[in-house]
C-alpha cells in the first residue's frame, strides 16, 4: 500500500479551507486484507485523507518549507462506512492558525451523505524539532506528497 | 501489507485489557511516501494498532467472532516516532459502553517511550449481506489471524 490518501486537491482558498477528491480504490489489496469478503476503508485511513487535505492547506501556507506533521487527533466520528468505489470528498477548513501549528476542522462526503468528520491538530515543525529528529523538508520534498503541491 | 497491523497478542485480560506488538518492517511500502527521506510509521497506522488490539480484545473476551470498525476517536496524542525497526508495543482497555458501542482507553510505546495515547469506540459491521461461503471465509480469516496473533496452530486452544 502506497502512502497516498487523496487523488486531488479540486479546490483551495489559501490560508483558509481545501477540498480533495478522493474515489475509493475498486480492488486495494488492502481492503481485503483488512477484512475479506466485506470490504470498507479502514476509518484510520479516513482520517489519514483528511490529514493529508488540511496538511497541504496548511503547508500551502509557509509555501511547503515548514514540516506539517499530525499532532493530535483531538475528536473523530465516523457515521458511515466508505467502500470501494465510492466517490469522496474531503473538506478541510483551517481553524486556530499559530506559528506552531494549526487546528483543522474536516468532513468527508459521499455525495450529500457525511461519513465522517475529525477536528485535527497539527504541528509546524520548527529547526529545534529538525535538530531533534535528525531529519527536515521531509513532508513536501517530493514523492507523491510533492506531485499533490497545489501551486 | 500494512493491513492488518498488528504481529503478536502477547497478553490478554479478558474483558478488561489487551497487549499487543508490532514491529516496523524496513520493507514496508508505505514508507516510500512516509516519507522518502525519513522513513516512520503514520500516526493513524499507531491508532489502527490500538483498534485492531480492542477488536481482538472483544474476540477473545467471547464476543463472538465479528469485525468492528472505529466509531469515534477522542484526545489521540503522538509523542515519539516509530522508525524500522521500533518495536510498538499497544495496549487497550475496557472504558465501559457508549450507546452499547464498546469504549477504550489505549496507549503505545516503544522503549517505555510513548508513542500515542488516545481513546475510541468501536461499533460492529453488521454482516447480514454475506451469504453462508463468505461468512465461512472471514471466520476462517479471523481464526487464522487469531492463531498467528497468539503464536499458536489454528484450531488449536
Amino acid at each position: 500500500m502506497r502512502w497516498i490518501h487523496i487523488d486531488d486537491i479540486v479546490e483551495l482558498r489559501e490560508g483558509e479551507r481545501a477540498r480533495a477528491a478522493r474515489t475509493v480504490p475498486a480492488n486495494a489489496e488492502y481492503l481485503d486484507r483488512h477484512f475479506p469478503g466485506i470490504p470498507f476503508v479502514p476509518q484510520t485511513l479516513l482520517i489519514e485523507s483528511m490529514a493529508q487535505t488540511a496538511g497541504i492547506l496548511l503547508g500551502k501556507t509557509t509555501r511547503f518549507e515548514r514540516d506539517v506533521i499530525l499532532a493530535k487527533i483531538d475528536r473523530a466520528e465516523f457515521a458511515e462506512l466508505a467502500r470501494p468505489g465510492d466517490a469522496l470528498v474531503i473538506e478541510a477548513v483551517l481553524e486556530d492558525i499559530r506559528e506552531e501549528g494549526a487546528r483543522a476542522s474536516c468532513r468527508i462526503l459521499r455525495g450529500d451523505v457525511e461519513v465522517g468528520r475529525a477536528t485535527l491538530v497539527f504541528a509546524l515543525l520548527t529547526d529545534r524539532d529538525a535538530d531533534r529528529l535528525g531529519a527536515r523538508g521531509f513532508v513536501f520534498s517530493g514523492g507523491l506528497f510533492g506531485g499533490l503541491r497545489p501551486d | 501489507m500494512a493491513f492488518p497491523v498488528l504481529d503478536r497478542i502477547t497478553g490478554c485480560e479478558a474483558g478488561r485489557r489487551i497487549e499487543a506488538t508490532v514491529t516496523l518492517s524496513q520493507s514496508e511500502e508505505y514508507l516510500a511516501d512516509h516519507f522518502p527521506s525519513f522513513p516512520i510509521m503514520p500516526g493513524v497506522i499507531m491508532l489502527e494498532a490500538l483498534v485492531e488490539a480492542a477488536a481482538w480484545l472483544m474476540r477473545l473476551g467471547g464476543e463472538g467472532g465479528g469485525i468492528f470498525a472505529l466509531r469515534e476517536a477522542r484526545a489521540v496524542r503522538y509523542g515519539r516516532v516509530v522508525r524500522p525497526g521500533d518495536e510498538l508495543r499497544v495496549e487497550a482497555a475496557i472504558a465501559g459502553d457508549r450507546d452499547e458501542d464498546p469504549s477504550f482507553t489505549g496507549a503505545g510505546s516503544v522503549g517505555g517511550e510513548r508513542a500515542v495515547a488516545g481513546k475510541f469506540v468501536l461499533r460492529r459491521v453488521p454482516l447480514d449481506g454475506l451469504d453462508g461461503a463468505a461468512r465461512a471465509s472471514l471466520e476462517a480469516f479471523l481464526e487464522e489471524r487469531r492463531a498467528a496473533l497468539l503464536g499458536r496452530p489454528a484450531g488449536g486452544g
